[in-house]
């Protein structure tokens, strides 16, 4: 079974290369939207010095950080399974032996390993080298990040996955999706940092799993002082279980209610 | 093979409402009507079987489908197949069942075909010497090599509907529902998906379902059919006597040698009239046809006569009507 998911993450690796040229020119656009982004919070910086604890060299970091990351992340919502429970296409998945939550999962680690490869990688150079920004990234820390990322990406498949099964209750399922997206890319700090939000914010977002898809391997990445590693890992842990039960809980449900009314 | 008992399928219908709040009411809405798209079906089918399952648009076809495969629960009634209730064990079921709805895919839209199989291979866990026999074995079959690296979306209806056969067969399952596996197809497409479906299931012996509004397909195929309407079974039994108890009457061509002013004979009456040319309808269960032509050579001078036996299409033809005219009659 193990194959499977291997090879269907494969798949859906292999099938990004198809789009070499749309990846070039999503690069483009990711640095352009990078410098303006950069600009802007540096501006908001020299207006305020020392917001959140950002520096001009920590900015940086940042906006080259959440610009890698949009396709990974799929920023610009992602709506597979939605459409394929409003189309009813979800009934042929429904007719081969394998997990479908798994199922799913493996495509989406394909697709996020193609992109963190042939995209977020070679941005976050690009950008560090033209900004002149050393990255200094201990091999413990490069490990913490790495898994830190890997979790982030996870509980970022679940909540997308949670968002879509709304369209096994709901015809309008699109709306509500497009909804939770743009909460949770605000609360997770990919539109401004975190530590730009006014302190009553920043302190009832630690109490979601937001965090955990953005702020924390950042926070990782830029070695802030006093940074409790293990502490942040296991929160991501901690909201990985949670959101992997919630996707599986109402996958089950919704798929329960597919199949005893026929949609 | 598969045992069904007095299965129900009724779906509920919630009523819509539009505008702003619509959205809002619909989530709260209780109001429903019932349909019962399946109402108390019975039948049974031993493993290698090849059925027909006929009825007009919305007869409850695909439902009962639906039910077979796992993915629809019933309202009512038992249902096991080798065995297994499909709805609990969905993943045992399914890992020994293939399925093909010809009006949607079953395959991943955006690969190429021989992704989509590799992929299976690796779900079902296909060993390789079964794989390599059977991909060879559509490839002479369905001529699946012709498309193989094309991606599932760009194919024509036509090899689409070849590559979700391909996959339907392709881990040997014992059991295949096929619904509408030839619709919208040509001439040619139709004859070869019938070739490989005849063909598989008397190599392999799989049990095969099948549904179609292209009676080519059952005359070709089917040597049992089961005809349901309105969620009913109304016959199930060997085509042949279908057609011999529905077919209606047998039809009689006249060629007259002269002009007669009355033609009626007794036992037959005249449904069309061309020229000379005389098109006669009479039931077949009398004495045969031997007393008609004993009349019409008596009293008139004829050129040629033709019989025709009622085939598939006209048999099923004549049964909608009459299901047409009972339902009709119903309602007044
Ligand atoms: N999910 C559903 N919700 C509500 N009603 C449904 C649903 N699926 C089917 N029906 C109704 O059940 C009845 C039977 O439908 P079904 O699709 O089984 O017919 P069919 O015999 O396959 O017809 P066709 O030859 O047109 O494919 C129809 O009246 C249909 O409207
Ligand atoms: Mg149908």
């Amino acid at each position: 079974m193990i194959r499977a998911y291997w090879k269907l993450a494969k798949t859906s690796f292999k099938r990004q290369m198809i789009y070499r040229a749309a990846n070039l020119a999503g690069i483009a656009t990711n640095l352009c939207w990078g410098f303006f982004r950069a600009y802007l919070l540096l501006a908001v910086l020299e207006a305020s010095p020392g917001v959140g604890g950002y520096d001009h060299d920590s900015i940086i970091i940042y906006t080259g950080f959440s610009q890698a990351l949009t396709a990974p992340l799929k920023v610009f919502g992602w709506w597979d399974l939605l459409r394929t429970i409003k189309s009813g296409e979800i009934i042929s998945d429904f007719c081969k032996p394998i997990d479908f939550y798994g199922m799913w999962y493996a495509r989406d680690c394909g697709h996020a390993v193609y992109q963190l490869a042939a995209r977020g990688l070679p941005l976050m150079l690009l950008f560090l080298a033209i900004f002149r920004i050393p990255l200094r990234l201990s091999a413990s820390m490069g490990l913490a990040f790495l898994i830190s990322m890997t979790l982030a990406l996870q509980v970022s498949f679940s909540w997308r996955m949670i968002y879509n099964a709304m369209a096994f209750w709901t015809l309008d399922a699109k709306g509500v999706a497009a909804m939770a997206n743009i909460v949770s890319l605000f609360l997770m700090g990919f539109i401004i940092p975190v530590g730009f939000f006014p302190p009553w914010l920043q302190q009832a977002v630690q109490l979601t799993p937001f965090p955990a898809m953005f702020d924390i391997p950042l926070a990782i990445l830029m070695d802030v002082p006093g940074t409790e590693v293990l502490l942040l890992l296991s929160r991501q842990v901690f909201w990985m279980l949670i959101l992997i039960i919630a996707a599986r809980c109402l996958l089950h449900i919704g798929t329960k209610k597919v199949v005893i009314q026929g949609g | 093979m598969i045992v069904a008992k007095d299965l129900v399928k009724e779906f509920k219908i919630y009523q819509h409402h539009r505008g702003a709040f619509g959205a809002i009411r619909n989530m709260f809405s209780t109001k429903h009507t019932i349909v019962r798209a399946v109402d108390q079906i019975s039948f049974q089918i031993a493993a290698g079987e090849l059925v027909g399952y006929l009825g007009p648009n919305g007869a409850g076809k695909s439902t009962t489908i639906k039910m077979l495969t796992g993915i629809l629960v019933p309202t009512s009634g038992e249902l096991t197949i080798g065995g297994i209730v499909p709805w609990r064990e969905r993943v045992k079921h399914v890992r020994r069942m293939g399925v093909v709805f010809g009006q949607r895919t079953t395959l991943w839209w955006d690969l190429p075909v021989i992704e989509t199989m590799e992929l299976l291979r690796h779900i079902y866990k296909i060993p390789e010497r079964q794989y390599r026999r059977n991909m060879d074995m559509f490839a002479d079959l369905l001529g699946l090599s012709e498309f193989l690296n094309i991606p599932v979306r760009s194919l024509s209806l036509g090899q689409r509907m070849r590559a979700d056969l391909a996959a339907a067969f392709l881990h040997d399952p014992e059991i295949v529902f096929l619904d509408e596996p030839t619709i919208g197809l040509d001439v040619l497409a139709k004859e070869r998906i019938r070739q490989f479906i005849a063909t598989i299931n008397s190599e392999k012996k799989t049990t095969v379902i099948l549904t179609t509004h292209d009676l080519g397909d059952v005359a070709k195929l089917c040597r049992r059919v089961m005809m349901i309407d309105r969620g009913k079974v109304l016959f199930d039994g060997a085509l042949a006597e279908l057609v011999s108890r529905f077919g209606g009457e047998r039809r009689l061509i006249v060629d007259f040698a002269e002009e007669y002013d009355d033609l009626s004979i007794a036992g037959a009456r005249i449904v069309a009239k061309e020229g000379r040319k005389v098109t006669y309808a009479f039931h077949s269960n009398g004495n045969g046809v031997a007393p008609l032509i004993e009349n019409l050579s008596r009293n008139y001078k004829w050129a040629d006569i033709s019989l025709q036996d009622p085939d598939v299409e006209t048999t099923i033809r004549h049964i909608y009507e009459q299901w047409e005219g009972d339902h009709s009659s119903e309602y007044c």
